[in-house]
């Protein structure tokens, strides 16, 4: 699965495109395998998932052919 | 037939009825600074009836690569060039001119009775109190923020209880999020944000093409590449109830300590100065300063029995990494100066 980063999430990854080796899991398993190789993301309380571009609740599930984005809130005007 | 809007009254789906929604409109900016003074230029432009702009700075020297309607050698506050250069581009427009910013105790005042308004702060808080303010208030709000180079867009319409806004996108505010002055932003990044919220402001008004209602437009203009995703609601809670509780004003970190500068200038044997501005430019006072860039501060061998006390321009970011500091080490002696450089620029003009 393609995870693509926005935001602070970018720097804190340190790429714009992850690809992650897996099969199926859900938006909440990944917020936590994703927190612990990148702990700084924690710092950031609300970041938004989505799945094929559709607002993904902690319970969906992602597939392997999937396109994941990882959005922080960004506050610069 | 106004020749002043000819080209655009010419394109069927606006004509002259198109054109008449528009100068009956009144929108509010909320921030006029890279986003907001672009949009409201262009609100201008295209002859938006009344148009209410709320800042409450003037233009300040780093920020004019991005804030393009200002000049270097004018100090008067942003509305009032603004309203200046909106007044010369088209006379047609009433601008009201806020030289204030926006908080609890004002929105009601400027805020109701608007038809739409764009948040163009670039304040976590306020971008959280116009959302709930106009959400509660049922008034149509096109948000938009920025980050180096990247930009998020969306229009919250806020006709139903059930339209997304910005607590389905997240939730609750998140003051780790750092600002343009902290991590850069490229300027041409600001200028199509704050475009694209005129825009969306202007299709919303003349009721043309399709809005973001529901959606989060993404651009990255390094790759160019943009996104637009499909919200859901998600917020459960009583907004009101929220609103009624909170001030919306940013906590300030209750361990940093801002030290005013003429405490500073009394006190000259024991500081050390640190400065997290550009290498280039000044040097504070003649203490010795170092110099260090902000994501390196944490490694920085402080003096303990020094009392350290950094500086950036305006005295902000510099309480932003000294909180960091302090949150993972209170041990230290660290202070952040009140007012940064700018305050002693303005100590140093006083003199002469």
């Amino acid at each position: 699965m393609k995870i693509l980063c926005f935001g602070i999430a970018k720097d804190i990854i340190g790429t714009s495109e992850l690809i992650l080796d897996e099969h199926q899991i859900t938006v909440a398993q990944l917020k936590n395998q994703l927190n612990e190789k990148y702990p700084k993301l924690l710092e950031y309380k609300s970041y938004m998932i989505a799945i094929n571009q559709e607002y993904a609740n902690d319970e969906s599930l992602i597939s392997i052919n999937d396109e994941i984005a990882l959005i922080p809130p960004v506050s610069g005007g | 037939m106004n020749e002043r809007y000819s080209r655009q009254t010419i394109l069927p789906e606006i004509a002259e009825e198109g054109q008449r929604k528009l100068t009956q409109s009144h929108i509010a900016i909320v921030g006029c600074g890279g986003l907001g003074a672009i949009a409201a230029v262009y609100l201008g432009g295209a002859g938006i009836g009344q148009l209410t702009i709320i800042d409450g700075d003037i233009p300040d020297i780093s920020n004019l690569h991005r804030q393009v309607f200002y000049s270097s050698d004018d100090s008067r506050s942003k509305v009032t060039i603004l309203k200046e250069r909106m007044k010369s581009l088209n006379p047609e427009v009433r601008v009201h001119s806020i030289e204030n910013k926006l908080a609890k105790n004002n929105i009601d005042e400027l805020l109701t009775g608007v038809d739409l308004v764009l948040e163009c702060s670039d304040d976590q808080m306020c971008k959280y109190l116009v959302n709930d303010f106009c959400a509660l208030e049922g008034i149509p709000l096109v948000y938009g923020a920025i980050h180096k180079y990247e930009g998020y867009l969306s229009l919250f319409s806020n006709r139903n209880e059930t339209d997304i806004h910005l607590r389905d996108i997240f939730p609750i505010p998140d003051l780790n999020v750092p600002v343009c002055a902290e991590l850069g932003v490229l300027s041409t990044i600001a200028g199509m944000i704050g475009i694209l919220q005129a825009n969306e402001a202007l299709k919303f008004i003349l009721d043309i093409g399709d809005s973001l209602q529901g959606k989060l437009l993404t651009y990255d203009i390094l790759t160019s590449r943009q996104m637009i995703l499909n919200l859901k609601k998600n917020w459960k809670k009583d907004l009101e109830e929220l609103f009624d509780q909170c001030d919306y004003s940013t906590p300030s970190s209750e361990h940093v300590i801002e030290i005013e500068l003429m405490d500073l200038l009394k006190e000259r044997s024991d500081i050390q100065l640190i400065s997290i501005m550009n290498k280039s430019e000044n040097q504070l006072i003649d203490h010795q300063t170092i110099h260090v860039e902000q994501n390196e501060i944490a490694i920085l061998d402080l003096d303990k029995l020094k009392k350290n006390v950094l500086y950036c321009r305006s005295g902000e970011v510099s309480k932003i990494v000294v909180d960091r500091l302090l949150s993972n080490d209170p041990g230290f002696l660290i202070y952040s100066l009140k007012g940064g450089f700018k305050a002693f620029q303005k100590y140093k003009n006083s003199l002469t």
